[in-house]
């Protein structure tokens, strides 16, 4: 069944949905601008894959600011974007084919 | 193979699929990290930037923790005196009818201060847009007791809880405004979530968009969260807000086209 996603109940997956190997799947990638970020984490648990966490370092104002620590489970899904208080995230995302 | 396609195959600008709108200009907001102004005046923006009304939106702001709405939105804004925005908003709108015109207040400047102006405009039915943040709180001047405090919430002027016997009943000036004939399109949202922003987006667009029908006032109601005066962290606030805000301001459309929902 090419290009149509299984439903299994076990995946850990959020959303339980697996792609079959000729998907194309959708990759993504954050941008986060680290001296606009102000680090409230509002963005971490918005991300269904896991995919932000907050960086050990802090910018010039003491933040810590929010980085990609799991950069391949990313679909640019943008939820992370738009829940962003700030608006310090930019969303890119491109269907690749496996 | 997709082990090998690396961020920067994907962080090209034929992939990009989301950026923060030019409308908004590159200040850094002021506002407490996690306060769900930025998101508001986001949504505002991108609303004007897909319409592309840009040169021809004015926008009023009075006192609040939004005061300096006019730093971060590209357009033209009017500052006005605490709770009076409907009416300068009347003022612009009957001058300039061809603009789209909207005011962005909070709950102790349009429950508290401007309750007079907020029922006349929307009793008068003017044809703006009236953006009305409910964080339950004074925000900026240190988290005192607002009209919309809930019961039993403590805030720095009534540190044991809001007592309906000495402090009175908290007030859904939402559910208000929409009992008056003037109102097109009333409705409550929230920012806290993907799928909230989502709806709450759609609603401020809506909100615009009425403004060319001329049939009356849209007031939307975005519940946010103030984590400064509530003493919470971001994440924690916005769970808090959904588990105590949204059983007394439940999300959703109160009127929709000039009629009440549920009511026929």
């Amino acid at each position: 069944m090419a290009g149509i996603p299984i439903f299994e109940k076990h995946n850990t997956n959020k959303y339980n949905i697996l792609y079959s190997d000729t998907m194309a799947k959708p990759k993504g990638s954050i941008i986060v601008d680290r001296e606009r970020c102000k680090g409230c984490e509002i963005c971490v648990p918005a991300c269904p894959t896991g995919v932000i966490s907050l960086a050990r370092e802090v910018n010039s104002k003491g933040y810590h600011f929010s980085y990609m620590a799991n950069p391949d489970a990313c679909t640019g899904c943008t939820n992370c974007a738009i829940v962003c208080p700030d608006g310090v995230i930019t969303v890119y995302r491109k269907k690749v084919s496996t | 193979m997709a082990e090998n396609t690396g961020i920067k195959d994907v962080v090209r600008d034929e992939n990009l699929v989301y950026k923060k709108t030019s409308v908004l200009t590159d200040k850094v907001m002021h506002y407490c990290p996690g306060c769900g102004h930025g998101t508001a005046h986001r949504l505002i923006a991108e609303v004007i930037e897909e319409m592309e009304i840009q040169s021809g939106t004015i926008g009023v702001t009075p006192v609040g923790c939004a005061v300096l709405m006019y730093n971060y939105l590209d357009i033209d804004m009017q500052e006005a005196a605490h709770g009076r925005a409907p009416a300068v908003a009347t003022a612009i709108k009957r001058l300039m009818p061809d603009k789209y015109v909207f005011t962005y207040q909070g709950d102790g400047d349009l429950a508290a201060i401007g309750t007079a102006e907020t029922i006349h405009a929307c009793n008068r039915g003017e044809n703006i847009a009236i953006f009305f943040i409910n964080n339950g709180i004074y925000g900026m001047t240190g988290g005192q007791m607002a009209p919309t405090t809930l019961l039993g919430m403590k805030s720095s002027t009534s540190p044991y809880g809001r007592d309906v016997h000495m402090m009175g009943n908290p007030l859904k000036m939402t559910e208000l405004v929409a009992q008056l004939p003037g109102t097109w399109y009333v409705t409550r949202q929230a920012v806290h979530t993907p799928a909230s922003v989502r709806k709450a987006k759609k609603a401020i667009r809506q909100a615009f968009e009425n403004q060319k029908l001329k049939k009356g006032l849209s007031l939307v109601e975005i519940v946010s969260n103030c984590n400064s005066g509530w003493k919470m962290s971001p994440v924690d606030s916005n769970k808090w807000m959904a588990e105590n805000m949204f059983p007394f301001y439940p999300p959703g459309d109160i009127k929709l086209e000039g009629k009440l929902v549920g009511k026929e």
